[in-house]
């Protein structure tokens, strides 16, 4: 009966499946597949060669460890900083370009959109040689100002807050860009309309743009804390995860326990936390989805 | 609504985000001047604002000295091959997706949504794992199968596909033109801009995708892509010779940059058909 049933269900439907199929299968195995072994992995304690099942042991690990909690720590600092100011800067620069001569706007979506197409390798080397305290243009800043020379790739308190500033830029221009496209969008007698009433920018951003593009914000929010989240580009090639593991996020940290310390059953509970942080996004995503949609009927 | 009646506040942001904008470029401007610069006087203090005097030297090095030549094929190859194959791959999904009903169809759009947000980086090591068991690492199967199916693109494929009337399916089918046939012979015509936008991104991401390119090449040089090649010059040397360094690091920004300005169009289109339709 069973059978009867899937082969009339195969039979209806064999086309849209092998349309489907190729994305389905290597989804299942590419992407699926892993994240099921990740989470098998994490539960067993994989070094030396050896595979002994070892239950939470390798979360308990994590969770009582300093080095891996403030990797935890550090890169929900990194979500949580680097996010609203993109948001609230992409607002502010998109609402104060959007109106005015297109090629002015085109050229300022131009140039920050530049660091976002290239390489994050590329972006960190530059960045690298140029914050340099002994070869980098900051060495020369520096003595122009008359200061010491100061090694800003290695301090204690302001090299993860240096992070949060690069990775600010080589991301702003995509929230610029999604603002731009969205804010040209609302209808030219709204904002005219704000205008003759006597309102200020700070009105029309207040009553006209910042609600309009909540839809642009929650996904902008969505995307970036999930690019945030695996920041390791930036952090092996300007600070190593150094100094005194203070710019360690847990990306950098799965990296280098995966595939320089090979102890994998830590590197995978780092993923699978990872994951889970990611089904929140998720989970945000669909509530957002669902209250548009409601919204529109 | 031009730049003259505009407030005093309105200025200074302006004024701001102009400066801001220079900012944003001076690290690229600094570094294609750079790679002009011989080795020492890019290190220079006083800094050369303009190279002085410009050379070609850095460049004859890295093709004389890296296999850079291997750098740039492996990365046009894999780009491309990816891009050609996302295409395929994310337009017959995104088809069925916006045109067929099917049982199941709703499990996998929202497979999907959410698999949009969960990144490669998270699951890297049980795939890497995977990779090597089937012995692809190295391999071109190494780095392009794995980033085949992009949720992104099955998306923006059905935002495309949605916007084609049912009614030309319809029509086509009367007269006798089946469902498969109409993808070929008109569904992929029509849905040609998002296919534009598509290639470009995928081109563009598979370019950059440095980590997993990292995990997937050999210890031989001649299997690095771009972004690895650079990464591994100098690696762990105290002496850099930066000048060799920013001239590779040019050859992997510029094809981009060059894809950019050509293409401008389609990447508005893409990002924000990505975005708009939540």
């Amino acid at each position: 009966m069973e059978v009867f049933s899937i082969n009339k269900t195969l039979k209806k439907n064999w086309q849209a499946y092998l349309f489907t199929a190729p994305f389905v299968v290597l989804s299942a195995v590419f992407m699926v597949y892993p994240i099921f072994g990740g989470f098998v992995n994490s539960l067993y304690n994989s070094k030396w060669g050896s595979n002994v099942f070892v239950g939470f042991a390798n979360y308990a690990k994590i969770f009582s460890k300093d080095i891996y909690l403030l990797s935890i720590r550090n890169s929900l600092f990194l979500v949580a900083t680097v996010v609203p100011l993109l948001i609230v800067f992409g607002l502010l620069i998109a609402g104060s370009i959007f109106d005015k001569v297109p090629a002015y706007v085109s050229g300022v979506r131009i140039c920050l959109y530049i660091p976002v197409i290239i390489s994050m390798v590329v972006m960190s080397i530059i960045w690298r040689f140029i914050l340099d305290s002994q070869t980098g243009l900051i060495r020369y800043f520096t003595m122009q100002l008359g200061l010491e020379s100061v090694d800003v790739l290695s301090n204690i308190k302001w090299t993860l807050i240096l992070l949060v500033f690069i990775l600010f830029t080589m991301n702003i221009g995509q929230c610029v860009l999604l603002y731009v496209a969205d804010m040209i969008g609302i209808s030219k007698e709204l904002i005219e309309a704000c205008r003759i009433d006597g309102g200020s920018r700070w009105h029309m951003f207040r009553y006209i743009l910042i609600p309009l593009t909540k839809p642009t914000t929650v996904f902008v929010f969505i995307t970036q804390a999930s690019a945030t989240l695996k920041t390791f580009i930036v952090i092996q090639l300007l600070t190593k995860g150094g100094p005194n593991f203070k710019t360690t996020t847990m990306m950098f940290l799965l990296y280098q326990e995966a595939f320089e310390n090979s102890n994998t059953g830590v590197a995978s509970a780092i993923g699978v936390l990872m994951f889970l942080i990611s089904l929140l996004l998720v989970t945000f995503r669909f509530i957002s989805l669902r209250r548009e949609e409601n919204k529109a009927k | 609504m031009r730049l003259k009646n505009a407030s005093k506040l309105d200025l200074i942001s302006n004024f701001l985000i102009v400066l801001f904008c220079l900012f944003s470029i001076f690290p690229i401007y600094w570094l294609f001047i750079g790679s002009f610069k011989f080795s020492t006087d890019i290190i220079k203090i006083p800094p050369d604002w303009i190279p002085n005097p410009w050379t070609l030297e850095n460049y004859k090095s890295v093709f004389a000295s890296q296999p850079a030549l291997n750098w740039i094929a492996n990365s046009v190859i894999i780009s491309f091959g990816t891009a050609v194959g996302i295409v395929l791959v994310s337009a017959s999904a995104g088809f069925a997706l916006s045109k067929m009903q099917f049982r199941g169809k709703k499990i996998l759009f929202s497979f999907v949504i959410a698999s949009l947000l969960i990144p490669m980086e998270i699951y890297i090591l049980p795939l890497y794992k995977l990779i090597v068991s089937i012995g692809w690492k190295g391999t071109l199967w190494g780095y392009i199968v794995p980033n085949l199916a992009l949720p992104f693109g099955v998306y923006l494929m059905k935002n495309f596909f949605d916007t084609i009337p049912d009614e030309i399916i319809e029509a086509a089918r009367i007269d006798g033109c089946g469902t498969t046939r109409f993808f070929f012979q008109f569904g992929l015509p029509l849905a040609k801009p998002g296919i534009g936008a598509l290639v470009i991104m995928s081109v563009i991401r598979i370019w950059n995708n440095y980590l997993w390119q990292l995990l997937n090449a050999t210890n031989d040089p001649k299997s690095y892509t771009l972004p690895v090649g650079i990464t591994k010059l100098f690696e762990n040397q105290v002496e850099i010779d930066y000048g060799l360094k920013f001239a590779a690091a040019v050859l992997t920004a510029l094809p981009l940059l060059i894809v950019f300005f050509a293409f401008q169009k389609y990447f508005t289109k893409g990002i924000s058909a990505g975005a708009v339709k939540g």
